[in-house]
């Protein structure tokens, strides 16, 4: 336990010392204040041409939403922005630059075990991610009940990203983060926009977290079954490459 | 302390190390000395578990947490400071609070405990990665290069900390190719060239058998007799 704890308070230093994830974050709150804010000029006004641009104007949000799907939230797109572009990103290159620095062999040859290593590295990145999540719902004007429901699929959306995240920083494919956070994080967003990207995309547990966190906005309407089905499939299937990349001793070779 | 018995370790078709030998007995300073790419380091990775040898064995009377390993200034978070570095360590090793500090006190970086490790020369790095090996006062200290980016003053220090530390029972294997600092801290020393033991016996013995004393007693041409390279 103490170990973990040791490995805890680093990382949670690293995070905060190295504030890159956190600084992403605090931009994105920022953007959802200030289109929201001159989004709020434009209400009423149902010619696109003379507001701000079309990615940033509510009306033309819910004007270009794919059929059958609840209007967009810019809160939601930009919190699933950061779970899929920001975190998978941030936990596979925190992972990677231990490996790669030899951090991990002293750690290993002072008795530390990787599960410990990876209990305290994920620790770390959740609680300050879910600290940043609540920051989201507030700004998102996530209110009563549906901040619950804003939080738990968040957190689980986090879950899952850190896990990915590890785990490609503890694979021999660590490249891989880049591209992969990018259609996990800019997915959602674009896909608000077209409905052959929506479709390609509906798989992801980010574009699902998206619809969903669409829905709790508008006081959950529609039946979300699948959505949850999606999410909670894709969490197993990067539970089960955790496992498989973990089994072959990838964090300490 | 350490047993190495007829070691051989290839790359491919490059022999790394060839049938090498030696012992290191407890409380010693044993260094091996040798050129960049003699092999000094795939022994230290083969020592500390992280390399296997393709044939030969090699011993080390301690566990692995039980080594303190220093190796060039890897390891090191650049974002964090001097104490924050020795904190990870003494949490895991459960050690008193003060100790991170008494350890950054022995290398003489004392006042830079609050600076992050990216603003350290790579000489305080260095010492640093010093700080962190004898941490925990371990039995055995493996040491890679310690003095490599020092000036001379500091490597001075270093090695004064470094015979303190075997006066108070700590095994100390490093390796260098600096042979006066050999000479002065070593109480034995191996000569490797081209993966190969080429002799090992104390410094000053060596020198005498191959008439390297004169006024001053000097490894490097001793070095140079047996291997005819110069450093």
């Amino acid at each position: 336990m103490k170990i973990t704890k040791a490995i805890f308070i680093k990382q949670f230093r690293s995070l905060i010392k190295n504030p890159i994830m956190i600084i992403q974050a605090v931009f994105y709150l920022a953007l959802i204040i200030i289109i929201t804010f001159l989004a709020n000029d434009n209400r009423g006004n149902e010619d696109c041409i003379s507001c701000i641009p079309a990615y940033v104007c509510e009306q033309c949000l819910i004007d270009n939403a794919p059929p059958d799907t609840p209007t967009p939230s810019l809160a939601g797109l930009f919190a699933v922005m950061f779970v899929g572009l920001s975190l998978v990103g941030f936990s596979s290159s925190l992972v990677y630059e231990d490996k790669t620095t030899q951090n991990l062999r002293f750690m290993s040859m002072a008795g530390v075990k990787p599960k410990q290593y990876l209990i305290g590295t994920a620790l770390s990145l959740l609680i300050i991610s879910f600290l940043i999540l609540i920051l989201f719902a507030i700004v998102g004007w996530y209110v009563d009940s549906r901040i619950l429901w804003f939080l738990s699929v968040g957190t689980f959306g986090i879950i899952v990203s850190i896990l990915l995240g590890i785990t490609i920083g503890m694979s021999k494919y660590p490249v891989l983060a880049t591209p992969l956070s990018m259609v996990l994080g800019l997915g959602p967003m674009l896909s608000s926009f077209n409905e052959n990207l929506a479709h390609m995309l509906r798989f992801t547990y980010t574009q699902q977290i998206n619809i969903v966190f669409s829905d709790i906005r508008e006081g959950l309407t529609t039946d979300l079954t699948n959505n949850f089905l999606i999410i909670a499939a894709n969490g197993l299937v990067v539970l089960l490459l955790f496992i498989w990349v973990n089994r072959k001793g990838s964090l300490t070779s | 302390m350490i047993k190495v018995q007829n070691l051989v370790k290839k790359y491919g078709d490059q022999t790394v190390l060839s049938d090498v030998t030696f012992e290191v007995a407890p409380k010693e300073i044993f260094a091996l000395l040798g050129p960049s790419g003699a092999g000094k380091t795939t022994i230290i990775n083969i020592l500390t578990g992280l390399l296997a040898p393709d044939s030969g064995d090699a011993t080390v009377d301690a566990l692995l947490n039980e080594i303190g390993l220093m190796l060039d200034i890897g390891g090191l978070y650049q974002h964090l400071n001097c104490l924050e570095n020795l904190e990870l360590y003494a949490g895991i090793y459960n050690l008193p609070k003060n100790r991170p500090m008494e350890a950054l006190e022995s290398v003489g970086l004392k006042d830079a405990a609050k600076k992050a490790v990216s603003q350290l020369s790579r000489g305080m790095s260095q010492r640093l990665a010093l700080a962190r090996a004898i941490l925990y006062s371990p039995k055995l200290l493996i040491l890679d290069e310690p003095t490599s980016a020092l000036d001379p003053g500091t490597a001075r220090g270093i090695c004064k900390l470094l015979q303190k530390l075997r006066d108070e029972g700590a095994t100390i294997f490093l390796t260098t190719h600096n042979m006066d600092e050999a000479l002065k801290l070593c109480d034995r020393v191996a000569l490797l060239h081209k993966g190969k033991i080429v002799k090992q016996d104390e410094p000053v013995k060596l020198c005498e058998k191959y008439d390297a004393l004169r006024t001053v007693p000097d490894l490097e041409s001793v070095f140079l007799q047996l291997t005819g390279v110069e450093l």
